[in-house]
């Protein structure tokens, strides 16, 4: 019997990109009639609609886009009430919705094309999500993530370029052509192009932007510049890693800085956003680890276990009062946690930092030692030891805020939303299945 | 039944879930039945069949060399639950008054719970993996203890030291879980992995885990430069002193040494290491309790002092002694610390010597039992527990390194002064005319209890011994000369600090001179966190700036490397 088979088959990247793209289309049309609560229940809505066709049809992309798409739905379950003007939710939604779809294209592209094109959807995408918060540090850290974004696409551009001569494809792979120094050339691009992505990463030395964007711009941005971004880019670092094994020693000390750099400068932090920032940044260089180790299992199973906890933690923490947020202030995290504080809020932050402290037997150790166990075999003793012994020191800042978190005065059930329990829900199951089985999600994962 | 006794980290489970989740007025009782169904665990293997127990489920972390999850119960591991288990029920008795009125006394039995889960977890581990998350935890439990009372200044500072330097012996033991072999993580069969192998050998072999070890256990156990952390955790609440920094917790070093004894014959240097960094830690130590106006504080430094004595006996070679002087001084310094609390109550909240002094007659029970606990620290023969275990530490130093003995007997007559100072500085000199509130039943009887095992337990030496299957049994005196010695210079001490006390009164210390180290490290993390947080200092020129530096760096590195 003959089997017709279709005449085209969009891939998952592009099938997820599509269905976020029209849902950010739909909310801007119905911007001026769409009330907060619907457009808090398409921003988490569209993305379960994108997964469905992803999932009934599994193939080596399934990971990275259904990964995505949870970031997505968990930034969409984050609080959206704190934008300078209410009627500016649906264009967040929208932005957010537009900017996932550039990081389902950015983790499934296999060409610099595709890894352009989303690099630049997520990056517009933050920079006006940014901007929309209350107050003027809103708009400035907006601005700063703008002109380091143009920076590193100019940086990823012009390595494009260069890859591109001296292989004459715009495949990620492509072999450089016959002749003098092409091979460096080929090289020299991808570093270029790498460096420049790296600031979706938000590794060093482009992590500055996101640092900027953490301490300043609304929940619902700093959910996206901290899940989905880091999602969409490790994915293709790892891609990029896997075509050019030259790349990999400039990853692993990229990433190693940057652990480094995360793990005294977080020691400092004292107010939630600053715990939230420098969290960010370190765990992008163990996503860098990770990208650079070329083990199959090690990006998806870090990414996933980051996310969880990383949603703990934004579910538990979920912005600041109005207030604070209207004087431009970032609260302490020790006066966050002595206010009356819901205990599944308490409970979900408590469990967040301890799992991305990576204190065991916590699925962010698991993941770590998952990271450095490829870092090892492939970058060997100095860079391992130095990223294992900068995130011991990094635990120091997670666990300060623990004591008062666990002792603070308990709130009444109505403070937590409904969106924020579904966010906490989806991320402990998960967190919870990287624990206990850790084998399982590993070879899921693969 | 025999076979879930490794299991037993689990028992204080559903205490913790009641305490938890419950309602009663009585918050810390449904936890009781935990600790103690740890202790019977470990009697039922004593007194059983005494067989090793082994669980092992493989492919727990299936990346790691050996990632099984291994539990594994025998001699050392059985005593060590019994010390656990018939300490912290008397703890938590006792906290059942302590802590009686305190808004948080829910949350500070939970903490307990988690401990004594985490401590039996780390006891019972089988292999090196399951010993990091015992270890960890503990560590977690230690720093949320201490930083209970939060709204304290300086509890929650105190509880970071804590966490930074278990963080440094953390780090050291995840580092040889990577080191090691695959398949050699095995904490009984340690010694017998193929370090030499060319293919998955060890840089320096032996001698590199067993370093790491050390550390890992001179971090748990406050020793040598990481001291810093104990004296600090005294800012937690006293039975948690009692409990975890004076029997348990700390001890875990001294247990970790003990269980890779054999690992560490390997590595001769580090074991001589071991030996001096506990020998100097001892002495320092017992200077430095002198140096002490706060009562805790000065227990907290002879704590550090016997600490040191055990890491001496297992650096010598000794692990039983080491062990032995662990399983006694378990019971004695949580009576200290206990009495300690109870003065510290009935004296509302004060814990500074020249503010305390001539509580003998208002808490007389307390002064004996305090009594009791100091002849035990010093080691009076026959009478205490002290006297066997210290014999024993003190009798193998001299026949296998005599320096380090000598310098250990020098170091009786320290612990007699110390020990006096604390005692006559409390008990008899000062205003003996104040008020204080006698303390409840529920604290005085646990500490009674303890006192027993402070004058019994070095009897039970020789069953120790048996169980622990010690090659050549050493010989256990109830009188000796070394013993007479070694009790007559503590005394000596004890009487001469008696002395000191009346000429100088309450207040009697040693001018402090401290390690400037703790503090410049300190510093220097300081400085160099905001030096990094100060790059973010919201000049878009120097964003720009480092992205251009930065990629200039990645290019010409990725042209320079091979």
């Amino acid at each position: 019997m003959n089997v017709i088979a279709p005449p085209f088959e969009l891939p998952h990247g592009l099938t997820a990109a599509c269905v976020l793209g029209v849902g950010a289309a739909v909310v801007l049309a119905a911007a001026s009639r769409l009330r907060m609560t619907t457009c808090n229940f398409v921003a988490a809505a569209v993305p379960v609609l994108a997964a469905i066709p992803i999932a009934l049809q599994p193939s080596a992309e399934t990971v990275p886009v259904l990964l995505v798409l949870g970031a997505c739905l968990i930034c969409g379950c984050l609080r959206g009430d704190d934008l300078a003007l209410p009627h500016h939710r649906a264009e967040a939604v929208a932005l957010q919705l537009l900017g996932s779809a550039g990081a389902c294209v950015l983790a499934t592209a296999t060409d610099w094309l595709s890894l352009l094109l989303g690099f630049e959807a997520m990056s517009l995408a933050v920079a006006v999500l940014a901007g929309n918060g209350r107050h003027g540090r809103a708009l400035e850290g907006s601005f700063r993530f703008f002109v380091v974004s143009a920076v590193s696409a100019a940086t990823l551009v012009f390595g494009i370029a260069m890859h591109f001569a001296a292989t004459g494809s715009f495949a990620l792979s492509a072999p450089p052509v016959a002749g003098e120094g092409m091979q460096a050339m080929a090289t020299a691009g991808a570093v270029l192009a790498a460096v420049g992505l790296g600031f979706e990463l938000a590794i060093v030395p482009s992590h500055l932007a996101t640092l900027a964007i953490v301490r300043s711009a609304p929940t619902s941005c700093v959910g996206f510049a901290t899940l989905v971004s880091k999602v969409g880019a490790a994915f293709a670092m790892a891609k990029l890693a896997a075509a050019h094994p030259a790349l990999q020693p400039i990853l692993v000390w990229l990433g190693v800085a940057t652990i480094v750099w995360a793990a005294l400068g977080g020691l400092g932090q004292r107010t939630a956003r600053g715990l939230i920032a420098y969290s960010a940044v370190g765990h992008a260089g163990f996503l860098a680890l990770a990208a650079a180790g070329g083990g199959a299992a090690a990006v998806p199973f870090y990414a996933i276990v980051y996310l969880c906890s990383a949603a703990l933690v934004l579910a538990g923490w979920n912005g600041e009062n109005d207030a604070e947020l209207a004087a431009g202030r970032e609260l302490p995290l020790a006066e966050i946690a002595r206010r009356p504080l819901h205990g599944l809020r308490r409970t979900a932050w408590v469990v967040g930092v301890v799992s991305l402290a990576g204190i065991p037997p916590a699925p962010g150790f698991l993941a770590k030692i998952t990271v450095l166990r490829d870092t090892w075999a492939t970058a060997g003793t100095t860079a391992t030891a130095i990223a294992a012994l900068a995130s011991v020191a990094a635990a120091l800042f997670y666990l300060r805020p623990v004591p008062e978190l666990l002792a603070g005065p308990r709130a009444a059930a109505s403070t937590v939303p409904f969106a924020a329990r579904v966010a906490i829900a989806v991320a402990a199951a998960a967190g919870v299945v990287c624990a206990l089985a850790p084998a399982f999600s590993i070879g899921a994962a693969r | 039944m025999n076979a879930w006794l490794p299991w037993a980290f689990l028992a204080p489970l559903p205490g913790l879930l009641a305490t938890a989740c419950g309602r009663g007025h009585r918050p810390g009782l449904a936890s009781l039945p935990g600790p103690l169904l740890v202790f019977a665990a470990g009697m039922l293997w004593l007194c059983g069949a005494q067989q090793p127990l082994t669980v092992r489920i493989e492919g727990w972390l299936p990346w790691l060399g050996d990632g099984a999850f291994a539990l594994y119960l025998d001699g050392l591991a059985a005593l060590m639950l019994a010390v656990i288990g018939a300490v912290a029920p008397c703890v938590y008795v006792y906290s059942l008054g302590y802590m009686h009125g305190d808004p948080g006394r829910r949350r500070f039995f939970v903490l307990l719970d988690v401990f004594i889960v985490s401590m039996v977890m780390l006891v019972l581990a089988g292999n090196l993996v399951v010993l990091l998350v015992g270890w960890t935890a503990v560590g977690i439990s230690s720093y949320l203890l201490i930083a209970f009372w939060r709204e304290r200044a300086g509890t929650i500072a105190a509880g970071m030291q804590a966490l930074a330097a278990n963080a440094i012996g953390d780090a050291a033991l995840l580092l040889a879980i990577a080191l090691l072999p695959a398949g050699a993580g095995d904490l009984a069969t340690l010694h017998t992995a193929p370090f030499s192998n060319a293919a998955g050998g060890v840089p320096g072999g032996a001698a590199t885990i067993a370093a790491l070890l050390l550390v890992a256990a001179a971090a748990k156990s406050a020793q040598g430069p990481l001291y810093f952390w104990l004296p600090s955790a005294m800012a937690g609440p006293t039975p948690v002193s009692a409990l975890i920094h004076a029997a348990t917790m700390v001890a875990a070093g001294v247990y970790l040494l003990c269980r890779t004894s054999a690992l560490f014959a390997l590595a001769p240097a580090v074991m001589a290491f071991a030996a001096w960094l506990g020998v100097l830690t001892a002495l320092a130590a017992a200077v430095g309790s002198l140096q002490q106006t706060n009562y805790k504080r000065g227990l907290a430094y002879s704590t550090l002092s016997q600490l040191g004595i055990m890491f001496a006996a297992a650096g010598v070679g000794a692990p039983f002694a080491a062990f032995f002087h662990l399983f006694t001084h378990a019971s004695f310094k949580a009576l200290l610390f206990l009495v300690a609390g109870i003065v510290i109550h009935s004296a509302g909240g004060e814990e500074r010597l020249e503010r305390l002094g001539g509580l003998r007659r208002a808490l007389p029970g307390a002064a004996v039992l305090a009594f009791i606990g100091s002849m035990a620290l010093i080691g009076l023969p026959v009478v205490t527990a002290g006297a066997f275990s210290k014999d024993l530490v003190l009798e193998a130093a001299l026949a296998q390194q005599p320096l380090i003995g000598w310098l250990l007997l020098g170091g009786v007559l320290l612990t007699g002064l110390y020990t006096g100072r604390l005692w006559f500085a409390v008990f008899l000199r000062g205003d003996a005319s104040r008020h204080v509130h006698a303390p409840g039943p529920t604290m005085l009887v646990p500490v009674a209890v303890l006192a027993i095992g402070a004058i019994g337990l070095g009897w039970l030496g020789p069953a120790l011994a048996r169980v622990l299957a010690v090659g050549a049994a050493p010989e256990f005196h109830a009188w000796s000369g070394l013993g007479a010695l070694a009790g007559g210079l503590g005394l000596l001490g004890f009487v001469a600090a008696g002395w000191w006390v009346r000429a100088r009164g309450s207040g009697a210390v040693l001018p402090p001179f401290g390690l400037p180290w703790v503090a410049g490290a300190a510093d220097a993390f300081t400085r160099s966190s905001r030096a990094i947080a100060g790059v973010q200092d919201g000049r878009l020129v120097g964003y720009v700036f480092l992205c251009v530096v930065g990629t200039a760096a990645a290019v010409t590195a990725s042209v320079l490397l091979p």
